[in-house]
């Protein structure tokens, strides 16, 4: 897995995608984001990416 | 003062930069004889990733220094810790000697990622444990230093996605400019990304960043397509913040002043507003012994003004979730800013006061004179409002707007002491 896939773009992607879906969420009006919660969220997405890039020893 | 570092274990007195030999000067330091004077991360002086050391050679003073202040720095706003991640992202590392063994630390501060990924984490989780205000509790360290130190790890993931390295003569000016068009052309995207939130088309912006994320997953086998993150958080961060701020601009957008002779001039459900400032003029109503008005005022961006005359007490709930809130004698300001006051208090006059401001400030006037036309620098006295609410009263509350008496209403939050 660590050669055939970069672990960092994985973990991004799978970050983005549910960042995507909060937000789609939240424009159909299924949920309701505030301010802290959207900072908290990309906080965590961003915090992932990066936490995942670093401990990727491949580091392409 | 020399450290035990990967690449010299055994340090000693002759690995000082001034100490070395000629043949084992670093290349900066070579080159410097020819040319200009370049800041690098040291190779041999390093405790973490060599920026104090670099800085110490560059300017011929002990490194040691330069660590105490960027430790202190962390202390006094945290300034100096975000500098010290940007010259670790950006500064390059110091050439190595021909022969010698390269430093994957030095070359690659991988630590820095996973340190601040870990606190990126433990910021958004602490947002479920301390009150729902993410910039509280223990893992506050300062919402600029967090924000910041994030963007600088999505640009350092960015620029390990295998983008080609431009050197030669031109190559400072070319990075110069594509670097310009980047940051434009994320800025469009932003701008786009909040427009399309605040006229209603949100979605395509959502599904947008789906897809990138897709692409991303789709990539993942050829390790190269990292770059997505960046336009990926430019549409996603301006869609959330404009959401959650709740600014529509079908809403009106600019600056209103209100002045109300009576209350009936008063709207039964308040002002609201899109982005812009509401200054409501409550010194001309028909105040009277005994009576009790309601207000409600919800901004989505900008400034909330609120001025009464100085015998009349004002019973607050007002909020801001990004700003401040500031009523004579008190001041309320962050993430979540909150201030209730006086909603026991059965004084009249009275105004009782509801007030929201996603992004911005509110604010409470109690001075005869002051205008409020402009960001006021004078509310007035907290004495006064001490004194206005102190009278005992049992005047109903007027909850539609109009001033006619009807049945005391309910409080809408619990009841609280009185602040200040």
């Amino acid at each position: 897995l660590n050669r055939r896939f970069d672990r960092v773009s994985l973990a991004a992607g799978l970050a983005v995608v549910a960042m995507g879906v909060v937000l789609w969420l939240d424009q159909a009006g299924d949920v309701h984001l505030s301010l802290g919660l959207v900072g908290a969220l990309l906080a965590a997405v961003l915090g992932l990416i990066l936490l995942v890039s670093g401990l990727d020893e491949d580091g392409s | 003062m020399s450290e035990q570092t990967p690449d010299n274990p055994n340090p000693g007195p002759g690995d000082r930069p001034d100490d070395l030999p000629t043949e084992r000067q670093p290349e900066a330091a070579q080159r410097s004889e020819h040319g200009p004077k370049r800041l690098f991360r040291s190779r041999r002086d390093r405790v973490w990733t060599g920026v104090a050391g670099g800085l110490g050679e560059y300017f011929r003073i002990d490194p040691v220094i330069i660590r105490i202040a960027f430790a202190a720095s962390v202390f006094i706003g945290g300034l100096g810790a975000f500098a010290y991640i940007a010259m670790a992202l950006f500064v390059p590392a110091e050439p190595g000697v021909p022969g010698e063994k390269p430093s994957a630390a030095a070359d690659n501060p991988r630590w820095l990622a996973w340190v601040v990924g870990a606190v990126a984490i433990a910021f958004a989780l602490s947002w479920g444990f301390w009150d729902h205000r993410p910039f509280h509790g223990p893992f506050f360290i300062g919402p600029p230093l967090v924000i910041l130190a994030l963007v600088a790890g999505a640009i350092w993931i960015a620029r390990g996605s295998g983008t080609p390295r431009i050197s030669g003569p031109g190559g400072v000016l070319l990075r110069l400019t594509i670097a310009t068009a980047v940051f434009i052309a994320l800025a469009v995207c932003a701008v786009i990304s909040a427009w399309a939130g605040a006229t209603g088309h949100g979605v395509v912006v959502a599904v947008a960043v789906v897809v990138i994320g897709l692409g991303l997953l789709a990539s993942a086998g050829r390790g190269n397509a990292r770059w997505l993150i960046v336009p990926a958080v430019a549409l996603a961060a301006p869609l959330g913040i404009v959401s959650a701020a709740n600014i529509r601009f079908s809403d009106e957008i600019g600056d209103r002043s209100y002045t109300p002779n009576t209350f009936a001039d008063i709207p039964a459900d308040g002002y609201q507003f899109g982005v812009g400032r509401i200054a409501i003029d409550l010194r001309q109503a028909d105040w009277m012994p005994g009576s009790v008005q309601r207000l409600n005022v919800d901004l989505g961006v900008g400034d909330v003004f609120v001025a009464v005359p100085h015998d009349v007490c004002v019973s607050s709930d007002l909020d801001a979730d990004v700003g401040e809130v500031r009523v004579p004698g008190e001041d309320s300001n962050g993430v979540d800013a909150h201030y209730e006051a006086n909603q026991s208090s059965k004084a009249t006059p009275r105004l009782v006061l509801h007030g929201h401001v996603d992004l911005g400030d509110v604010r409470v006037v109690n001075d005869d004179d002051v205008s409020i036309r402009h960001r006021p620098d004078d509310q007035g006295s907290a004495d006064d409002m001490r004194a206005a609410c102190a009278a005992p009263g049992d005047t109903p509350v007027a909850g539609d707007g109009a001033g006619k008496p009807e049945a005391p209403a309910a409080p809408d939050t619990p009841q609280k002491p009185e602040h200040g």
